[in-house]
C-alpha cells in the first residue's frame, strides 16, 4: 500500500461539491436577478449567467491546475506575488475605472478586473510564508507588527479606492491568521487597547460619506428613498420571504425592481426573498460545509505554511460571507463586499475557486498520511 | 509533537467557534426578520408594490329649475409633455408643431418653455376639447401624453357664475353650489390597485384590480330659472353702466314657496375665464347671500306690519309730523327735512317719513319690535342652503350698549345690517299673507342615498293673513298712490317700498362713502308670484325711488309675463284722452 498521499486520490470531492453547490446557487439567483434587464433569449452570451458560468469554468480549471501543483512552490513565489498585487492595486488608483464613486477595477480585455480580490489572495501567501518562516520568533513584538504592516500595506490601498469592506478583509485574515500562527496574547490586547483609543479619532476624522453610512445602517428611514432605500429594501425583500419565499423567480421585490444591485452586493435578499428562510439555510449549510472542509486542510496540513494559507482563506471566504449577509439583513453598515462564490463577478468567484485549488494542494501534496480531524 | 497538536486543533476550534457564532448572529437576525415579522415586511412589500389610483367618479351636473343644464362634465385631454423626450431639438419642434397650435401656443415658445429643464413632465394644457385633442391622441409625436380626463363645461356661458361656483383642477367644488354640494354632486371615487415597479411606473402586464367602482355624481336641480337669471344680469349690467354705479345685486324669488329664481350680483366673475390670481377674491363669492348691508327704509314696511299687527295703528291712524323726533339727546329728522304736520300711516310710508317709523316703534316698545324682528327672520341665517351665509348684526335691547335710539332708528332699517336675502325673505311674509318661508335654491338632488325633493317650508306665521293684507295694500299705495312712481308698471298691480341708506357696502366688504339705493316690490298684488329686490351701490348720494325702482320696473313686466301671470292692472292699454 503506498503511504503517500497523491493530488488525486486526496482531492476533496466535498470542498468541490459545496463550492460548486454555491456556485450554482449563486447563477440561479443571478439568472432570476437579471430576469429584469435581461429578458430575452437573444442576449444569451452577454447574459449575466453566462459570463458567470465561464467564470466558474477558469475557476474550477484554476483549481484542478493548483491541486497538482506543489503548494509549497508559492513559498519562494510569495514576495513576488505580494509585490505584483501591490503594484495592482496602486495601478488601480492611478488609471483604474470608477463605479458609484470609487475606483476598484481596472479592465483587461474588455473584462473587469477587481486587483483587489488577488491581493487577498497574495496576501495569504506572503503572510502564511512570513509566519512560518519565524515560526520560533512568533512572540517578539517584530514579527507582529511586520506581519500586521504586511497585511496593512494593501488594506491602506483598498481603503483609498475607497472600499472599507475588503480592507477590513485584510485585517480580520491577518488576525485569524495570526491568531492560530501563535500570537502573544500581550500583543493583541495591546493593539485592542490602541484601537479602543484611537476609535474617538476615527469618530473625528471619519469621512462624512461614512458617518452617514452609519447613521443611515441605524436608521434606515430617514431617507427611505435615498441612501436608506437599497437598506430597506434588502429587509424588506428578506422579511416578505418568509419561511419559504415567494418562489424562484417570483419575488415581487426582486422582479420589480425595488431591490438594487441585485445581483452583486444584494444577491443574499433575492434567494431570502425567493427561497425564503428555508433557502438562506441551505446557503448557510453550504457555507458550514466549507468552513468545516477549510478546517479539516488546515487541521490535515503537513507544515504550518500550508496550514495558515487554509487558515487565511477559510478566514477571508467566511468573513466577507458573514459582511455580505450582515449588510442585507442590517446588522453591519453597508459595505460593498460581495458573496463569496455566489455573487456575480468573476474576479472574486476565480480567485475563491483557485484558493481553493491551493487548499486541495495543501491535502494531496502531503508527505506523510495524516490524520483526519 | 501530539501537544503541539492538540494545542493546534483547539486554535482551529477557537476560530470555527468565532465563526459559529457570526453565523449564529445572522441566522438570528434573519429568523427574527423572516420569521416573526414576515406579516410586517410582506404588508409593507404589497403597500409598495401595488400603486392605488384614484379614478375619478363623473361629476354630476347643475340644472336650472327647467333642467336645463348650467354646469355639466364633458370629456377632455390634459396635454402633458415628457421634458426627456424633447431633449432633442428635432423631436421638439416635431411634437411642437403637432400640439401647439391646438393649444394655442406658438410652437417655438411652447420648445422653449420645455426645454428649460431636462427631465420631468409638463402640463402644457389642462382641459383641451375632446374632439381637439382625439385628432393628436394617437399620435407619434415625442413625448406628448394626452391624457383623458373630464372638464366643467357650462353651457349658459357665464350665468349665475357666483351662485354656481368653480370647481378645482381636481374636480372639486371651490365655490358656490359645486362646493355647497360637493357631496352629492361628487359622487365617490374608485380606486384601483396595480403592480408598479420601484419608480411608481404601471407595469402594463402587472396585476391590476378594481378596490372600488367609482360612483358618479348625482344631478342638482335648482330653483333658478336659466331665463330670469339672464334677464336679471343684463339689466344689472345695463342699469350699472347707465347709472353709474359701482355695483349691485338683485335677487328673484317666488313669495309663495320660498324659492329663488334668480340671484345675481356684480361684479362678479366669468366662469368662462376664471383668474384666481384675481386681487379681489371678494368676486368669488355670491355676496347677494354673504354680505350684510343696512337695508334702510324698506324696513318700514315690517315696523307698520307690526304695528298693525298688534292693533296699535291701521292705515288711517295718524300723527302730528314736526319733522323731527327727539329720542334722548338724538334728533331724528325726515331724509328730505320735510314736515308733514297730521299723517296716515299708509302715508308714512308713501313719503317714507323716519319720524312716522320712530313713532309707530315707540307705539310697538323694544320688546315686540325685537321679537317681530326675529320673527321676520332677522339677525339669524336663511339656512338657504348656500355656504358663507352669515346672521347679520341686530342689537336688541338685551345688549347692554342698546339705547333707545336703536330702537328708532332700526325702525327705518338704520343701524342694522342684513343680507339682501335676509331682506328679500322678511318682507315677502308681507306678500305670502304673513308667512315666512325659508328660502330655497335647490328643489331636486341625487343624492348618494336616493333622489331628494325639496318642497316649501313654512318657518313661522309672522304677522295675522289680515296684517298682510292691510300692508300689501298700503305697499301698493307707495308704488299706485304716488303719480309718477317709477316702478309703476302697466298691466300689473305692484306693491314695493324704496331704501336709501348711506355707506356702500362694495365687494371689499368695506363701507365706502357714498349710498345704498334700494327697491324692494312683489306683483300681482291680489297674488304675488314674484318679489323682487335691487339693490344698487353708489359712491354719491342717490335715491332708490329713482334709481332702482326703474330696474324693477324694466324687470317685472318680463318676468311676470314670462311666468305666465296674467295682468290684473287696468292700464295694460293706454286709457289717457
Amino acid at each position: 500500500m503506498n503511504l503517500r498521499n497523491t493530488p488525486t486520490r486526496e482531492f476533496d470531492f466535498i470542498l468541490l461539491l459545496s463550492a460548486l453547490g454555491l456556485t450554482t446557487y449563486g447563477a440561479l439567483l443571478i439568472y432570476s436577478g437579471s430576469l429584469t434587464t435581461y429578458g430575452s433569449p437573444s442576449q444569451a452570451l452577454s447574459h449575466p449567467v453566462s459570463r458567470q458560468i465561464v467564470f466558474a469554468a477558469v475557476g474550477l480549471g484554476a483549481m484542478l491546475v493548483l491541486s497538482r501543483f506543489d503548494y509549497r512552490a508559492f513559498g519562494p513565489l510569495s514576495l513576488t506575488l505580494y509585490a505584483v498585487s501591490i503594484a495592482a492595486l496602486l495601478f488601480v488608483l492611478v488609471v483604474g475605472a470608477s463605479a458609484y464613486g470609487s475606483r476598484r477595477w481596472i479592465v483587461i480585455f474588455g473584462t473587469q478586473v477587481q486587483p483587489s480580490e488577488i491581493a487577498k489572495v497574495a496576501a495569504v501567501i506572503m503572510l502564511a510564508k512570513y509566519f512560518s518562516d519565524n515560526e520560533e520568533n512568533m512572540q517578539s513584538l517584530r514579527v507582529f507588527l511586520t506581519s500586521m504592516a504586511i497585511a496593512a500595506v494593501p488594506a491602506a490601498l483598498v481603503l483609498v479606492e475607497p472600499d472599507l469592506g475588503s480592507a477590513l478583509v485584510f485585517g480580520v485574515m491577518w488576525l485569524g491568521m495570526i491568531l492560530i500562527a501563535g500570537v502573544r496574547p500581550a500583543h493583541l490586547i495591546g493593539l485592542f487597547a490602541a484601537t479602543l483609543a484611537l476609535t474617538p479619532l476615527a469618530v473625528v476624522f471619519a469621512q462624512n460619506y461614512q458617518r452617514d453610512r452609519i447613521d443611515i445602517w441605524l436608521d434606515p428611514n430617514k431617507d427611505p428613498l435615498g441612501t436608506g432605500f437599497n437598506i430597506l429594501q434588502a429587509e424588506i425583500s428578506i422579511g416578505s420571504g418568509g419561511w419559504f419565499g415567494k418562489g424562484f423567480t417570483h419575488g415581487s421585490q426582486t422582479q420589480l425592481d425595488y431591490l438594487r444591485t441585485q445581483t452583486t452586493d444584494y444577491i443574499f435578499s433575492v434567494g431570502a426573498e425567493e427561497l425564503g428562510f428555508i433557502g438562506a439555510m441551505i446557503l448557510f449549510g453550504l457555507f458550514i460545509a466549507l468552513l468545516f472542509r477549510c478546517l479539516r486542510v488546515a487541521g490535515l496540513a503537513d507544515d504550518a505554511f500550508g496550514r495558515l494559507i487554509a487558515v487565511g482563506v477559510m478566514v477571508f471566504i467566511l468573513f466577507q460571507v458573514f459582511v455580505n449577509i450582515g449588510v442585507n439583513i442590517r446588522l453591519v453598515p453597508v459595505t460593498g463586499v460581495p458573496l463569496p462564490l455566489v455573487s456575480q463577478g468573476g474576479s472574486s468567484l476565480i480567485t475563491v475557486l483557485a484558493s481553493l485549488g491551493i487548499l486541495q494542494s495543501i491535502l494531496g501534496h502531503r508527505r506523510k498520511r495524516g490524520r483526519r480531524i | 509533537m501530539f501537544g503541539q497538536r492538540g494545542r493546534m486543533n483547539r486554535r482551529l476550534w477557537t476560530l470555527a467557534a468565532i465563526f459559529a457564532l457570526g453565523g449564529a448572529a445572522l441566522t438570528a437576525r434573519i429568523a427574527y426578520v423572516q420569521l416573526m415579522h414576515a406579516d410586517h415586511y410582506r404588508a409593507v412589500a404589497n403597500n409598495e408594490h401595488f400603486g392605488q389610483q384614484e379614478v375619478r367618479a363623473a361629476r354630476g351636473a347643475i340644472l336650472d329649475r327647467n333642467g336645463y343644464p348650467l354646469a355639466t362634465t364633458v370629456d377632455a385631454f390634459d396635454v402633458f409633455i415628457n421634458r426627456a423626450d424633447w431633449q432633442s431639438l428635432d423631436d421638439a419642434r416635431k411634437a411642437a408643431a403637432t400640439i401647439g397650435p391646438l393649444i394655442g401656443q406658438k410652437p417655438d415658445d411652447l420648445v422653449n418653455e420645455v426645454r428649460k429643464e431636462n427631465k420631468g413632465i409638463y402640463l402644457a394644457y389642462a382641459g383641451l376639447d375632446f374632439a381637439k385633442g382625439s385628432t393628436v391622441h394617437n399620435t407619434d409625436a415625442p413625448g406628448l401624453r394626452m391624457v383623458q380626463t373630464t372638464k366643467r363645461f357650462y353651457p349658459e356661458g357665464d350665468l349665475a357664475s357666483t351662485l354656481l361656483g368653480f370647481v378645482g383642477r381636481d374636480h372639486s367644488g371651490l365655490t358656490g353650489v359645486e362646493h355647497d354640494f360637493e357631496r352629492e354632486l361628487g359622487g365617490i371615487p374608485g380606486t384601483i390597485y396595480f403592480e408598479r415597479d420601484s419608480i411608481g411606473n404601471k407595469l402594463s402586464l402587472g396585476a391590476e384590480r378594481i378596490g372600488q367602482e367609482p360612483k358618479a355624481g348625482g344631478d342638482i336641480k335648482l330653483t333658478i330659472d336659466r331665463y330670469i337669471q339672464r334677464l336679471v344680469e343684463g339689466e344689472l349690467e345695463m342699469q350699472i353702466a347707465k347709472t353709474g354705479a359701482l355695483g349691485g345685486s338683485i335677487i328673484v324669488m317666488a313669495p309663495k314657496t320660498g324659492a329663488l329664481l334668480a340671484v345675481a350680483s356684480n361684479p362678479g366673475f366669468k366662469l368662462s375665464q376664471l383668474d384666481l390670481n384675481h386681487p379681489d377674491q371678494a368676486l368669488f363669492r355670491d355676496r347677494a347671500v354673504t354680505d350684510v348691508y343696512e337695508p334702510g327704509s324698506v324696513f318700514k314696511t315690517l315696523t307698520a306690519s307690526m304695528a298693525i299687527d298688534l292693533g296699535l295703528v291701521t292705515p288711517e291712524s295718524t300723527y302730528d309730523d314736526t319733522g323731527a323726533a327727539y329720542i334722548g339727546p338724538s334728533t331724528i329728522r325726515n331724509w328730505d327735512y320735510s314736515v308733514n304736520g297730521i299723517t296716515s300711516v299708509t302715508q308714512i310710508l308713501q313719503r317714507s317719513l323716519n319720524t312716522g317709523a320712530v313713532w309707530m316703534s315707540g307705539l310697538i316698545g323694544p320688546d315686540a319690535f325685537y321679537r317681530y324682528m326675529r320673527n321676520f327672520g332677522i339677525g339669524e341665517a336663511t339656512h338657504v342652503g348656500l355656504g358663507g351665509e352669515p346672521d347679520g348684526l341686530v342689537r336688541t335691547n338685551t345688549d347692554p350698549a342698546w339705547t333707545d335710539v336703536d330702537l328708532a332708528t332700526n325702525a327705518f332699517g338704520q343701524g342694522i345690517a342684513a343680507t339682501p336675502l335676509q331682506v328679500i325673505t322678511a318682507i315677502s311674509s308681507i306678500a305670502n299673507g304673513g308667512k315666512l318661508m325659508r328660502p330655497y335654491v335647490v328643489q331636486e338632488m341625487e343624492t348618494p342615498e336616493g333622489a331628494r325633493a325639496f318642497s316649501p317650508v313654512v318657518v313661522r306665521q309672522v304677522m295675522s293673513q289680515q296684517t298682510a293684507a292691510t300692508v300689501t295694500d298700503m305697499m301698493n299705495q307707495v308704488v299706485e298712490g304716488n303719480p309718477g312712481h317709477l316702478a309703476a308698471i302697466k298691466g300689473y298691480h305692484v306693491a314695493g317700498k324704496t331704501g336709501t341708506t348711506t355707506g356702500a357696502t362694495l365687494a371689499d366688504g368695506a363701507v365706502h362713502d357714498g349710498n345704498v339705493a334700494s327697491f324692494i316690490g312683489f306683483a300681482p298684488v291680489a297674488d304675488p308670484k314674484m318679489i323682487v329686490l335691487v339693490k344698487l351701490d353708489f359712491k354719491e348720494d342717490r335715491l332708490g325711488g329713482q334709481v332702482s325702482a326703474p330696474v324693477f320696473a324694466d324687470l317685472a313686466p318680463s318676468i311676470l309675463a314670462y311666468l305666465g301671470v296674467k295682468p290684473d292692472g287696468p292700464q295694460l292699454v293706454a286709457t289717457g284722452p
